[in-house]
């Protein structure tokens, strides 16, 4: 008799095993192509699906985390960049309180002489890469609606101010008015104030702010730069891990890797059996009927639709929902990575504003790979085209299809060699040798970048912003 | 005799390369340079300030290719003494201002009254400029603010 409830009981649990496996298959969209997930569209409705799909899986999580983390406790001050140890816990904490403000609907504006306040406080000031819509910021904390009064933001400060209730300061610069905002939220400030303590550690006169030296004001004739106002400057050389640049779709006998190439057409729907191709001087270029896939030595591939209607349809209900298109555009990036080098870490970060459509409905969004925080600019110089690729990632998407898309395919592991930076300000000495900049004479934004010298040697250097959006970046 | 004689040779050796060079490593207190056109202080923005911040950033706007250092009063030579930054174990003690014209160096306080000059030296033309920091404790500047504010 006992014999019997024992093999019942296996019976019972291995169908469970069958039923749930066979459901995790089904409902598997790699199986099915887009828009014909029959299954898929029934766990939907059913409701056991994640209603943020998009910003599901964790590397593009990581795609939407703040670029920097200063914590300021007077004269103590760090700087955190996104994978740096003591990045998660800080963020952690502070994604708890902003949370808090992003359903608080009062907020009142304040000057920005109290905003540099709140950022000198005991503090965390949290940079975002780029500027963000709201709706953005909204779903990066699967907020689905923001009530917070700000159009565009890329910064906010958490700021303990000595209140002796529990409620913080929260400060947002809304960037669409470059007005700045103040809402209290309620949290345990002992916990705060112990997070602050515990995070700063280096002296503030190490990695000072442009306003803090009254570099962002004119009123000496010797001055002849001015910096924006919450640059931090580098006031004395820093030390950094040095990077290799290794080519991923081409072996060391230059040529091209045909597993990794298979992966990558795969990736864009591409028929791999019997593939249509020619060579285009050293570039091989793949033909489908309505768009090319060229792969450069150089490690650069470039997909191309043939027209707007013909390009890649990304997994959007709304062609004209920016945070539908964003999500999905960080999903295809992601998922690409995950088809083509799985064993490696996706270190890519958004480098160009997430404000809104195009009138037609165009989306275009660029992203850089990053080491330690600090931006890879391994420019290459695309003789196809004769442009050069700044960004290791640049797509274009029109009406919900991508149209086009270029990614760097390269991994830029870490060495055991040191590398020197010249301090911030000798790095600004230097862009006066670009005639481009003596035109305006303003920094808007200098950050240390890692670059590459013409033998493919790691430099360390800066990126710069002038007040007209140009960029150069120093060798 | 022979010892002190030997001593001073030593002090000459150790003392005359930094006075060849644009600034010494002692000034004295009465020293004024013979210009003033060679920077304007940014910050601190006032002759005399107070802080609870153990560290105070000296930032100016030099005129380019002038040689610049700050100095510290040291309390036992009764004279300024240059302030040494040490960058992966290379003591940097002066900067040769650029293009920019951007200059800043911090200066680590002491408790109390902290006398700081700050030189410049073009040439011939030796510029500087004295500045009082007096560094108070957290709980005082707490007080002095809440003391601000209430009135």
């Amino acid at each position: 008799m006992r014999k019997i409830h024992l093999k019942n009981a296996v019976l019972v649990v291995l169908i469970l095993c069958s039923v749930i496996l066979a459901f995790n298959t089904w409902t598997d969209e790699k199986l099915w192509r887009d828009n014909y997930n029959f299954f898929s569209v029934i766990k939907q409705k059913l409701g056991l699906s994640d209603e943020y799909g998009a910003f599901g899986s964790l590397s593009k999580e990581h795609l939407a985390l703040p670029h920097r983390i200063v914590v300021n406790n007077s004269a103590k001050r760090s700087v955190y960049y996104q994978n740096e140890d003591g990045f998660d816990d800080v963020f952690l904490k502070v994604k708890e309180i902003f949370e808090k403000a992003l359903y608080e609907e009062k907020y009142e504006n304040v000057s920005e002489s109290e905003w540099y306040a709140a950022i000198k406080n005991k503090s965390v000031f949290v940079t975002y890469p780029v500027k963000y819509d709201i709706s953005i910021i909204g779903d990066i904390f699967r907020i689905k609606e923001p009530k917070v009064p700000v159009g565009t933001m890329k910064d906010f400060v958490i700021s303990y101010g000595g209140s002796y209730d529990d409620t913080l300061g929260v400060y947002i610069n809304d960037e669409k008015d470059n007005t700045y905002k103040l809402c209290h939220v309620e949290y345990d400030t002992k916990s705060f104030i112990e997070l602050v303590e515990a995070n700063a550690k280096n002296t503030v006169g190490m990695l000072p702010y442009s306003f803090e030296l009254n570099f962002d004001k004119s009123g000496d004739s010797k001055q002849n730069t001015l910096i924006g106002s919450e640059v931090l400057l580098n006031i004395t050389p820093t030390t950094h891990k040095a990077i290799m640049s290794l080519n991923y779709i081409v072996t060391d006998s230059g040529k091209f890797r045909s597993d990794t190439v298979e992966k990558i057409l795969k990736s864009f729907d591409y028929n791999t059996s019997s593939p249509r191709k020619y060579p285009d001087n050293e570039d091989v270029v793949y033909v489908e009927n309505y768009s090319t896939i060229r792969f450069n030595k150089s490690g650069v591939i470039e997909y191309k639709a043939i027209a707007n209607d013909k390009g890649i349809s990304l997994d959007v209900s709304n062609a004209d929902n920016l945070r539908e298109v964003y999500s999905a555009c960080l999903g295809f990036v992601s998922r690409l990575w995950k088809d083509v080098a799985p064993d490696h870490e996706l270190n890519l970060t958004v480098s160009s504003d997430v404000v809104g459509l195009n009138n037609n409905s165009t989306f275009k969004i660029t992203m850089n790979y990053y080491n330690d925080g600090y931006i890879i600019r391994d420019d290459i110089n695309m003789s196809a085209n004769n442009t050069v690729m700044k960004h290791a990632v640049e797509m274009v998407v029109n009406s919900g299809r991508i149209v086009s898309y270029r990614q760097v395919m390269r991994l830029y592991p870490e060495t055991s060699q040191n590398i020197m930076n010249i301090a911030t300000i000798e790095a600004i000495d230097k862009l006066y040798q670009n005639e481009e900049f003596l035109q305006s004479k303003v920094v808007t934004s200098i950050t240390p970048a890692y670059t590459f010298d013409e033998e493919g040697n790691c430099i360390m250097t800066y990126v710069a912003t002038d007040d007209k959006n140009r960029e150069f970046l120093l060798k | 005799m022979k010892k002190m004689i030997i001593a001073i040779l030593c002090m000459m050796i150790v003392v005359i390369p930094f006075g060849a060079m644009a600034a010494p490593e002692f000034v004295g207190v009465t020293y004024e340079g013979n210009t003033n056109g060679l920077f304007t202080i940014l910050n601190p923005d006032s002759f005399s300030t107070t802080t609870s911040n153990s560290t105070c950033i000296v930032s100016a706007a030099g005129t380019k290719g002038s040689t610049m250092a700050v100095y510290l009063y040291d309390a036992s030579t009764g004279m300024y003494r240059k302030i040494n930054t040490y960058v992966n174990n290379v003591k940097q003690n002066e900067k040769v201002v650029g293009v920019s014209g951007l200059y800043a160096e911090q200066v680590l306080l002491r408790n109390g009254l902290n006398k700081i000059l700050v030189y410049a030296q073009s040439g011939s033309s030796i510029q500087t400029k004295r500045l009082e920091v007096t560094l108070v404790s957290d709980k005082f500047g707490g007080n002095l603010k809440a003391y601000v504010m209430g009135k």
